[in-house]
């Protein structure tokens, strides 16, 4: 008998999944909004703001749950690491708060270090 | 352009957004000198991104058009040049310098123009930053103004992806504010603002406030168009 399927998808990955459903990361590039009523700048506010903290949890998770040395050894991991840093700290910097700025430092020298 | 290469100039397009983001938010907060080197970062991995494609830049310029001819590898080769002008002519201009900003909007408006690209993001910069230099009074433009304007209206009316994107409604928006047609701007511009993400219109309001004060500072007869745009624009938001 051959493998079945996992029971449930990779924490971070699933969460990115959510993430990209409320905002995809490239929407500004290629397409419009995907939610219902993303006429209303209060929905597209709240989806685009849910997408970012989503996108945070999933970083945080590999950052301190799977820790950045076992990130680094799988090539798929470290690709979803650096991917979901990188959209989360360009939402960040578009809040534009020194916080939130901060915080987006932080996440792309945690990227960079990891190479 | 080996497929490694492809993945370099997406990751470089990638970093210099990044860049370009940090050097916004720091420029807001007024840490002027760090926003510089954000935007120099930019430029940097812009310039590298031009390096790469400088094979695939002369293949393109050997070619004839239309851009569906090309095959499939080149057609994603014309597609990155483009967007790396754009890019970096957005970089330059955060850098103040408005000259090269000028020239690199020109590199990707003639590629557009002759490939005949949906896009206009090019042509409508090199416009809008020759206005900013002086070059011209908003009037002198309009012939070019009027053609982007048919061109952009004929592509989004048939094809559906292009339709999608929100840029493409603003630069609609703006040729059609520019060449003084307010109603015709304001349903484009409503269309930029809902497939739009939520930063997106406040950048257009700023290009549009700063070429509205030097067509002022200039005397320009048509400054009040600007204006009228800014407007638009502003309620096109708030009533969002």
């Amino acid at each position: 008998m051959g493998g079945i399927q996992a029971a449930h998808r990779p924490v971070a990955e699933a969460l990115k999944t959510i993430a990209d459903a409320l905002h995809h990361s490239q929407q500004g590039r290629k397409a419009m909004p995907q939610i219902p009523f993303h006429g209303s700048r209060v929905v597209k506010q709240e989806s685009e703001r849910a997408a970012l903290e989503l996108r945070i949890a999933a970083w945080l998770y590999l950052e301190h749950r799977i820790r950045l040395p076992k990130v680094k050894e799988d090539a798929a991991m470290r690709e979803l690491f650096r991917e979901l840093g990188r959209a989360a700290a360009d939402a960040l910097y578009d809040l534009g708060d020194i916080e939130s700025i901060d915080f987006a430092d932080y996440i792309n020298e945690q990227v960079k270090r990891l190479g | 352009m080996l497929d490694v290469e492809r993945v370099r100039v997406r990751e470089l397009l990638e970093q210099a957004k990044t860049y370009r983001k940090r050097g916004d938010a720091l420029r807001r907060v007024g840490r002027e000198n760090e926003a510089l080197e954000a935007y120099r970062g930019g430029l940097v991995a812009l310039t590298d991104a031009l390096k790469i494609l400088g094979p695939t830049k002369e293949q393109i310029a050997a070619r004839s058009p239309p851009a569906t001819s090309l095959p499939a590898e080149l057609k994603e080769g014309l597609d990155e040049l483009v967007e790396v002008f754009g890019a970096r002519g957005g970089m330059l201009q955060r850098l103040n310098l408005l000259k090269e900003a000028s020239e690199s909007y020109s590199e990707g408006a003639v590629l557009e123009q002759r490939f005949g690209l949906p896009s206009t993001y090019n042509q409508l910069n090199a416009v809008k930053y020759s206005l900013l230099s002086g070059a011209g009074r908003l009037r002198d433009f309009e012939p070019q103004l009027h053609e982007l304007a048919v061109h952009l209206d004929t592509n989004l009316r048939a094809d559906k992806s292009f339709s999608d994107s929100g840029w493409a409604w603003a630069d609609l928006g703006d040729c059609l504010a520019l060449l003084g047609k307010p109603d015709e701007a304001r349903e484009a511009y409503l269309s930029f603002i809902s497939k739009a993400e939520i930063k997106s219109p406040e950048r257009t309001l700023d290009v549009l406030k700063e070429i509205a004060l030097r067509l002022e500072e200039l005397a320009d007869p048509d400054a009040p168009r600007l204006r009228a745009a800014i407007n638009i624009l502003e309620s096109g938001i708030s009533t969002q």
